[in-house]
């Protein structure tokens, strides 16, 4: 996301993948595990308008640091050293402009592969490089995805070229669009001071809960024990946690107020983005006997207001 | 919005449905529903765990571990949040854009750290 405001990206949807990719790069991601049926219904075998044959109109890559179950599905695997995307990406880019690295191998590959799949995104019809965690979550953390939007945008000048994130969470896509549209900024914002501020390093969760700084917490429809570092996540258990979700978790576990709500597109309808933003309806085949979590934050919300007209009412009474 | 269909007496039959696993957001499952149990879905193995345990281990209205009214939960939960100077609001990415407006709401009300799954 810090990327993505760095570098900035040109979009489509996954739709425009289908019909016109004939170059898929998978970096740093595992969609055979993580996203099992993408590369069917969009990236891999789909047939589309302008790639009619499916697989056999796309050459793939996947770029891991190792042999993931993805690379049986792809036609080229190149394997990058631990920690190393940035420096081969930097590469790619240095080989894009017409520059060649003083060495045979960057990053445990070789300078003449790297410049193999350049010239293809130079010459692809419509490539399409999606990244994931690996790649946003290893070293160099958000420099590693400006590179990947760096390259995409060197990329441009030659092909049209994506670079989407692969996003894990069913609606993460949306929580950023929502924050944005309704506060300005996508994560990472503080209402201390009565509107919003923006400030990632001070106002995102892990290092919000590693410098111990909440002295309460309210968490919707996550995992953070056990999605976040244990130095972070363990301030939850000091603090008065709230948590609404529809399942037991471990962190309903530690939480010193459990709500139960449905499950928004299980036993509930909402709405959600997909990775590429385009928002979809969701349906409810079950049913549940807890309320949508609009209705416990929208009561949180009431009662506070009441509480405060209350302690109002003493201040004025001394 | 829901197409059901009685595929017999017991099992209703919903079409086109989507699911909420991965940000791929697949559209086009069929979900079989016997007595507010599903039976069969045609999904991926992520969404066959989304579906078919979608009522093991709910959670329960809890303060303390110990089992509440909701109502009660509910007024504890806005009882701490009125006391915080320095409230965290943290999640968002697994359920929908109506909940995430009303997270928002109360951010802005308690004066929060508000952050979603995006910066981890």
């Amino acid at each position: 996301m810090v990327a993505l405001q760095l570098g900035g990206a040109p979009a489509a949807t996954l739709g425009e993948v289908k019909n016109r990719a004939d170059l898929v790069i998978f970096w740093g991601s595992n969609p055979a595990d993580s996203h099992p049926r993408h590369f069917t219904r969009y990236s891999g075998t789909a047939k589309g308008r302008f790639t009619r044959k499916g697989r056999k109109d796309r050459h793939i890559v996947v770029v891991d640091v190792r042999r993931t179950p993805s690379v049986k599905y792809a036609d080229e695997f190149i394997q990058v050293d631990h920690g190393c995307d940035y420096e081969v990406l930097t590469a790619m880019r240095m080989i894009a402009g017409g520059k060649r690295p003083d060495r045979d191998e960057v990053g445990g590959v070789g300078v003449d592969t790297l410049a193999n799949l350049v010239d293809r995104c130079k010459k692809a019809r419509m490539g399409v490089l999606f990244f994931g965690q690996g790649i946003t979550e290893t070293r160099g953390k958000h420099q590693n995805s400006t590179a990947i939007y760096q390259f995409g945008k060197d990329m441009s000048r030659y092909s049209k070229f994506l670079t989407m994130p692969m996003r894990g969470h069913y609606n993460v896509v949306g929580s950023g669009n929502t924050m944005c549209w309704q506060t300005g900024y996508p994560f990472a914002v503080n209402f201390g001071r009565g509107y919003p501020q923006f400030n990632p390093g001070e106002f995102s969760v892990v290092d919000l809960l590693s410098r111990k700084e909440p002295d309460a917490a309210l968490i919707v429809a996550a995992e953070p024990m056990d999605h976040l570092p244990y130095t972070a996540a363990s301030h939850l258990e000091d603090i008065p946690t709230i948590v609404l979700d529809p399942r037991e978790t471990l962190t309903t576990k530690i939480a010193r107020v459990v709500i139960p709500v449905k499950h928004a597109g299980v036993s509930v309808e909402g709405s959600a983005y997909r990775m590429d933003h385009v928002p979809i309806r969701m349906q409810a085949p079950l049913k549940s006997p807890w309320p949508k979590d609009d209705a416990p934050l929208d009561a949180i919300i009431r009662k506070i207001k009441q509480i405060r007209i209350e302690q109002a009412g003493k201040t004025d009474g001394n | 919005m829901a197409t059901a269909a009685k595929a017999d007496e017991q099992t209703a039959v919903f079409n086109n449905v989507v699911c909420p696993f991965c940000a791929t957001l697949c559209d086009d499952l069929t979900v079989h529903v016997r007595g507010n149990q599903v039976v069969k879905v045609n999904g991926c193995n992520l969404s066959k765990g989304v579906f078919m345990n979608a009522h093991t281990e709910w959670a329960t209205p809890r303060v303390d571990g110990k089992r509440v009214d909701y109502d009660d939960a509910v007024d504890e939960a806005a009882r701490i949040l009125a006391r915080s100077v320095n409230p965290l609001i943290f999640g968002l990415a697994a359920t929908d854009v109506e909940a995430q407006k009303k997270c928002i709401e109360l951010a802005d009300l308690i004066g929060a750290n508000l952050d979603n799954a995006s910066s981890v």
